[in-house]
């Protein structure tokens, strides 16, 4: 039985035994309200910033009012490592529920341990938003335990991981859906941008030119003596660490302190390229590094510059600029251009690529929720805008021109750079 | 040797044919910053031979020394280590504090004797230490580790036979992972061992084995092994106790199964109860291959419950063939609001021509299919449905016709453009607001005009506006500049048209790029008459045009109209301060002390306070400090101060701005501020923050290492750096910018791209009486550091900042003025450097005074 079916019956018992005859008016579905029943049941990990955004709104996201103003969701817990932050969580949750739907609907309780979220039977689905090293190993637990997961990004920081992630979201049959909203937000601009460059509007596409470049994860070294600190009351440092190898608590527990490069940023920016260049079951076939910078070229002769276009400022939030035979466009979330104007001036005939378009990220994962079908950012797409962000990394690191496999993903005959595919766990953690 | 003389990369750059110059430096600095070199002492780096390298790891884990420098070098075998290695790291692996590293070692190694390293550790480890084991032998998918994990198993279960009874957390913790790692292992001995503990393991470890044994099935059935796989789907199917686990189950039976009976299991599915065999139905749906899979589509769909209808459809408009529309139009009579919604979106893929009538009623009535209705409108492409909506513009309800030019702007429908025109001064507003916005939508320039004839010919300021409106997104959509031939017409009278013209027609300035609109701007805060100067200011908020700081500033400050003194000061500050502008920081400083000098209002002041509040000079606090006293800004000043504080370089000031605060009532949240900010000016204390910069010098073809040796005019003509002029003979210096981070505090941010190159920064320190010195340095990349002419430091490699460990170097300062001068080299990054000045025990000079900018002559 699931748990919408559970709360169902659930409900009609309790009406049978003579539960309260006075019912607010969102239990039973009326005034526009979505009854308990029928709402997606969500746990939010990681409730700084990013995932403080997902969950109430605010003046930089995009999810309006955030999950937990949505009608059709419930938020049940809340779990951060920092006291401070969860509980500030769970209480903004309860009081939200409390007033908008009746005194007896506040049931968020915060926890600091995730896999407590993920042994909650009536949890649907989980939101991940915390620091990176984090994401991949959450997600694949979270497939196991059965929940839908909607993850931010990096979707993982090696390619194993991201590998592990799509394995395990197609094995247990879940919806995942990747933080890189701008498929589905920004008033479409990006969609259009790839619409008219698969339209062949600037010719045939040669070159892409992307505002960062590669990224990796980096493990910190032990600090001095003189760095360490004893771990404050309101953080439990080692769930911050975990998969990470265990250094003292020295003050930095950061969201990206082991972040380097554009790890943080750079799958936004490839998300858009795979999609504007037909990729999305892909990847690069070369790597090279040019003054510094990743780049590399698919199979179809495309090349793809880790750095902006140098006569283009557009591309910085997010974006790129597609250069073609015939003219090139440069998007991002403000800025939609192409040199010559004429090539953006004229609407998508009927005959033109037409992408899918959806109402916003976050609905468009609640609704795959619902119906089981593959969001728009799905663990495959994810996994290969991923692996574009992390071989750039890879190809800085080995510090030479790199062959890669999409098929295998494998740096075929290349040992050095094949050791570079992924990165212990500290035990127990693993994907 | 220190531990950390063979971590740095550069050796096998400067030795191997392979990698040389900038590659070796990329490398070098990449693999220190992704091994976490943070705090190696660059000092203490000698050149060293990559050949060399492994043997001097090796002696270093033989060695038995610190942890820390065994770690490293576990570290960097991940990296670069060979078969003999291997001992050496198996060795540590079980020692608790080195275990992790050596095993992530082996786990990367792609030898078969790492992983025989690994299946023999097993044997003798437990704990976490044997946790990880397994999942490194997962991870490698290391077949020969199977036999030992079935030995595992056998030695496990008596341990988890009693079940209800006291169950060690350790056992069943491996356990799992015994499970985890063998649903990725390839060996005959596997399968029959999930197949046995499947039927017997407690329950709460059988999602494991379930999660093992689909992962076996998932590998035959991509291996084309299909009816292995299904065999196995089918065990989990009948045994899984979690829903996912029966649905994933289910889903990759329907998968390998033959498409006929997919097919005949899905069609039974989709009707049946809800569970999983309904979620594996729904997410297969678009997947079937069935030849006649359209053909039960379209039979099963009118019956299936209303929540099944609308994820069938969705899957149904994924597959290759679409449903046909007369399989659409039977679910717009649902009772159902989403099957509604979800037919109405449909027919948007699958509707003709003859639905445009039905989807414009739908889209005209506020009903629950509006939005549906209005995106279906844009979506169709049949043939005559853009002639369709022209017609429809001559509809007798105005709710039709609304949406009509809706969707004809919506689809860009050119064609459309004249008859829109034509109905662009229709009485009812609603259309006339529609019809505009779809002629900004479909004009071309050459139809222009048209537009400013309209707000020409407007009867009230309203509908004057609405047609401004339309002119303006019209251009930025045709991406115009002002100078367009199109836009002569508007040109004309914006500059010599009547003044209720001229004030609508300012408002396209603001949007067009081009000199040419400037000039219109500029030109329209001069004007005598206040109601274009304001239509100017107003146009100004949206301008990306820099150069129009200097008449809006003065605008701010000395125009006679109150409204035009406030909206220039926000245009101002806005052209300042947003994303991505190219005013140079010391330009953009002073601009902000111009109008905070010239504000009169308490509105002005607000605006430049906030933009204050994103500031880093001394100067700026100074303004904000001056505000303190006015009632109406205390607050926002005193909260202006604790932002700005901690990034002001001189910590005395910033502390003492700090103390002139403490007296402001605020709430428990402004005392924490507060308290945060006195914290971070306090950890900042002692490092130098005040520096003049010059670069970066874009070079190409040269590394880190050239660059760095190479000699450039400040570090040959350091004399010059004594006076203003002489330093401008050298450049152009600038105060630099200040960090964020308390323990990062000069971060030099040049407007060049970024590409290999190298940067200056100087600035001059004074002590009473000669004394010895020690220099703390945190850097990025190759960093040199001389103290008056002499070098006192040097280092070109990576050390990532903050520095927790930083490299120190003694100095002796002399009495009076000392130069302090830094160069940096990066590779395509602003480069970043901390430098304090202490006493040789590392404590704070208390007479210590910066000045960059003195001039000792």
């Amino acid at each position: 039985m699931s748990r919408r079916q559970f709360v169902r019956t659930a409900a009609t018992a309790l009406g049978a035994i003579g539960f309260p005859s006075v019912m607010p008016a969102s239990v039973l579905g009326r005034g526009g309200a979505v009854p308990p029943s029928e709402r997606i049941t969500m746990g939010f990990i990681g409730v700084g910033g990013q995932g403080g955004g997902h969950l109430f709104g605010g003046a930089w996201t995009y999810v309006v009012g955030g999950f937990a103003g949505r009608p059709d969701v419930q938020v049940l817990a809340v779990c951060d490592v920092r006291r401070g932050r969860r509980e500030d969580a769970v209480r903004r949750v309860n009081a939200h529920d409390a007033e908008s739907r009746g005194p007896g609907s506040a049931g968020c309780q915060a926890y600091v341990d995730f896999r407590h979220v993920l042994d909650r039977a009536d949890i649907d689905a989980v939101l991940i938003a915390t620091p990176a090293h984090w994401h991949a190993t959450m997600a694949v637990m979270a497939a196991a335990a059965g929940k839908d997961i909607y993850c931010e990004k990096p979707t993982a920081v090696t390619i194993q991981e991201s590998q592990a992630v799509r394995d395990a979201v197609r094995r247990h049959g879940r919806v995942y859906q990747a933080g890189t909203q701008q498929r589905s937000e920004y008033g479409g601009k990006f969609r259009l941008a790839c619409e008219l460059v698969r339209s062949g509007r600037i010719g045939r596409l040669r070159e892409i030119y992307c505002h960062r470049d590669g990224g990796a994860i980096a493990w910190p070294s032990r600090p001095a003596e003189a760095a360490i600190r004893p771990v404050p009351d309101d953080l439990d440092w080692e769930l911050y660490l975990g998969p990470a190898p265990w250094i003292p608590f020295d003050g930095n527990a950061g969201a990206h302190r082991f972040d380097v490069g554009e790890l943080n940023w750079g799958q936004h920016h490839y998300d858009i390229i795979q999609w504007a260049a037909e990729a999305d079951q892909t990847g690069p076939v070369e790597l090279f590094l040019e003054d510094g910078r990743s780049g590399y070229r698919y199979a179809s002769g495309v090349t793809v510059y880790g750095r902006p276009h140098p006569e283009e400022r557009v591309g910085g939030s997010g974006g790129a600029c597609f250069v073609g035979t015939a003219g090139r466009i440069a998007v991002d979330r403000e800025t939609l251009i192409s040199t010559p104007a004429s090539l953006a001036r004229e609407p998508l005939r009927p005959d033109e690529v037409h992408l899918p378009r959806n109402h916003g990220h976050a609905d468009n994962f609640l609704r795959c929720v619902r119906t089981r079908q593959r969001p728009i950012c799905d663990a495959e797409v994810a996994h290969r805008s991923a692996s574009a962000l992390l071989l750039g990394g890879i190809v800085k690191q080995v510090g030479r021109p790199l062959r890669w496999d999409p098929l295998a993903e494998r740096f075929p005959g290349d040992d050095e750079a094949n050791r570079f595919l992924r990165l212990a766990k500290r035990a127990p953690w693993r994907t | 040797m220190t531990f950390l003389s063979w971590v740095v990369p550069f050796g096998r750059g400067a030795g191997s044919p392979r990698l040389q110059g900038r590659t070796a430096l990329i490398r070098g600095v990449w693999f220190a910053g992704v091994v976490g070199l943070a705090g190696m002492r660059a000092a203490e780096v000698p050149a060293v031979v990559w050949d060399d390298e492994e043997e001097r790891l090796l002696d270093v884990l033989a060695a038995g020394g610190g942890v820390a420098a065994r770690e490293a070098a576990c570290v960097r075998l991940q990296r670069i280590g060979s078969e003999r290695v291997i001992p050496a790291l198996a060795a540590l692996l079980s020692d608790p504090s080195l275990a992790h590293a050596a095993r992530a070692a082996l786990e990367s190694m792609p030898v078969p004797a790492a992983g025989k390293a690994l299946v023999a550790a097993l044997r003798t480890s437990s704990g976490d230490a044997r946790l990880g084991l397994l999942a490194s032998l997962a991870v490698r998918r290391e077949p020969e580790a199977a036999p030992l994990l079935a030995e595992l198993w056998a030695e496990l279960k008596p341990g988890l036979a009693r079940e209800g009874g006291a169950v060690s957390p350790e056992v069943v913790a491996t356990a799992a992972a015994v499970f985890q790692t063998l649903g990725e292992l390839e060996h005959p001995v596997v399968v029959p061992l999930l197949e046995e503990a499947w039927g017997t393991v407690p329950a709460s470890l059988r999602p494991r084995v379930a999660d093992a044994l689909l992962q076996q099935a998932q590998r035959r059935a991509q291996d084309g092994r299909k009816s292995e796989a299904q065999r196995l789907f089918v065990r989990v199917r009948d045994g899984a106790t979690v829903r996912a686990h029966r649905a994933a189950a289910i889903e990759g039976w329907i998968r390998t199964s033959p498409p006929a009976e997919a097919l005949a299991f899905w069609e039974g599915a989709i009707a049946g109860p809800a569970g999983p065999e309904l979620d594996a139905a729904l997410r297969t749906t678009a997947e079937l291959t069935a030849p006649q899979t359209g053909r039960v589509l379209r039979a099963r769909l009118p019956v299936l419950a209303p929540e099944r209808q609308v994820a069938v459809l969705d899957a149904w408009l994924r597959r290759a063939e679409w449903p046909d529309r007369k399989d659409v139009l039977g679910l717009l009579a649902s009772p159902d609001e989403e099957v509604r919604r979800g037919a109405v979106a449909a027919l948007g893929r699958v509707g003709e021509a003859g639905d445009v009538e039905r989807l414009l009623a739908l889209a005209a009535t506020a009903g629950p299919e509006q939005k549906a209705a209005r995106q279906a409108l844009v979506d169709l492409r049949a043939r005559r449905v853009s002639a369709r909506l022209i017609d429809a513009l001559q509809a007798s309800s105005a709710e039709v016709r609304v949406e009509s030019a809706r969707a004809l702007g919506e689809r860009g429908e050119r064609s459309a453009a004249r008859h829109l025109l034509a109905m662009a001064e229709a009485a009812e507003p609603a259309v006339r607001v529609a019809v505009l916005r779809a002629l900004s939508l479909v004009v071309e320039p050459r139809q222009l005009d048209e537009l400013v004839r309209l707000a020409q010919q407007a009867p009230d300021e309203g509908r004057r506006g609405e047609a401004v409106r339309a002119l303006t997104l019209a251009c930025e959509r045709l991406q115009l500049t002002a100078d367009d031939p199109a836009l002569r017409r508007w040109r004309q009278e914006v500059m010599a048209g009547p003044t209720t013209w001229r004030v609508a027609l300012l408002a396209v300035a603001g949007v067009l790029p081009g000199d040419a609109a400037a000039a219109v701007l500029r030109s329209a805060l001069e004007e005598a008459d206040p109601a274009v100067r304001r239509a100017a200011v107003r146009a100004a908020m949206r301008s990306p045009h820099e150069g129009l700081w200097s008449g809006l500033v003065k605008a701010a400050g000395a125009d006679s109209d109150e409204e035009v003194r406030e909206q220039a000061t926000r245009a101002a500050v806005r052209l300042a301060s947003r994303e991505g502008t190219r005013v140079a920081d010391r330009d953009r400083r002073e601009m902000l002390r111009n109008l905070a000098r010239g504000a009169s209002s308490v509105a002005q002041k607000r605006t430049v306070l906030a933009a204050l509040a994103g500031a880093r000079g001394a100067e700026d606090l100074a303004l904000i400090l001056g505000w303190l006293d006015e009632r109406e800004l205390r607050l926002e000043a005193a909260s202006a101060v604790v932002k700005v504080a901690p990034r002001v370089g001189d910590a005395e000031r910033a502390r003492q701005a700090l103390a002139a605060v403490a007296t402001v009532e605020g709430d428990d949240e402004w005392r924490r501020e507060l308290a945060a900010a006195h914290k971070a000016v306090d950890a900042r204390a002692g490092h130098v923050t005040s520096w003049l910069g010059t670069g970066h010098l874009r070079v190409t073809g040269r590394g880190v290492a050239e660059l760095i040796e190479a000699k450039f005019g400040p570090e040959t003509l350091s004399r010059e750096l004594r006076t203003a002029t002489g330093r401008a003979r050298l450049g152009t210096w600038a105060p630099m910018s200040v960090g964020l981070e308390a323990r990062n505090p000069m971060v030099l941010r040049s407007d060049a791209p970024a590409a290999l190159g190298v940067a200056y920064a100087c600035t001059w320190v004074q002590v009473p009486v000669a004394q010895p010195a020690q220099l703390e340095v945190g850097h990025e990349y190759g960093i040199r550091v001389w103290v008056n002419d002499r070098e006192v430091f040097r280092a070109n490699t990576a050390a990532r900042l903050p520095p927790r460990s930083p490299a120190t170097a003694p100095v002796e300062l002399q009495a009076g003025w000392n130069l302090v001068l830094v160069k940096l080299a990066q590779p395509g990054k602003p480069a970043l450097f901390a430098l304090k000045i202490t006493d040789r025990s590392g404590a704070r000079i208390p007479d210590l005074v910066v000045n960059p900018e003195v001039d000792l002559e």
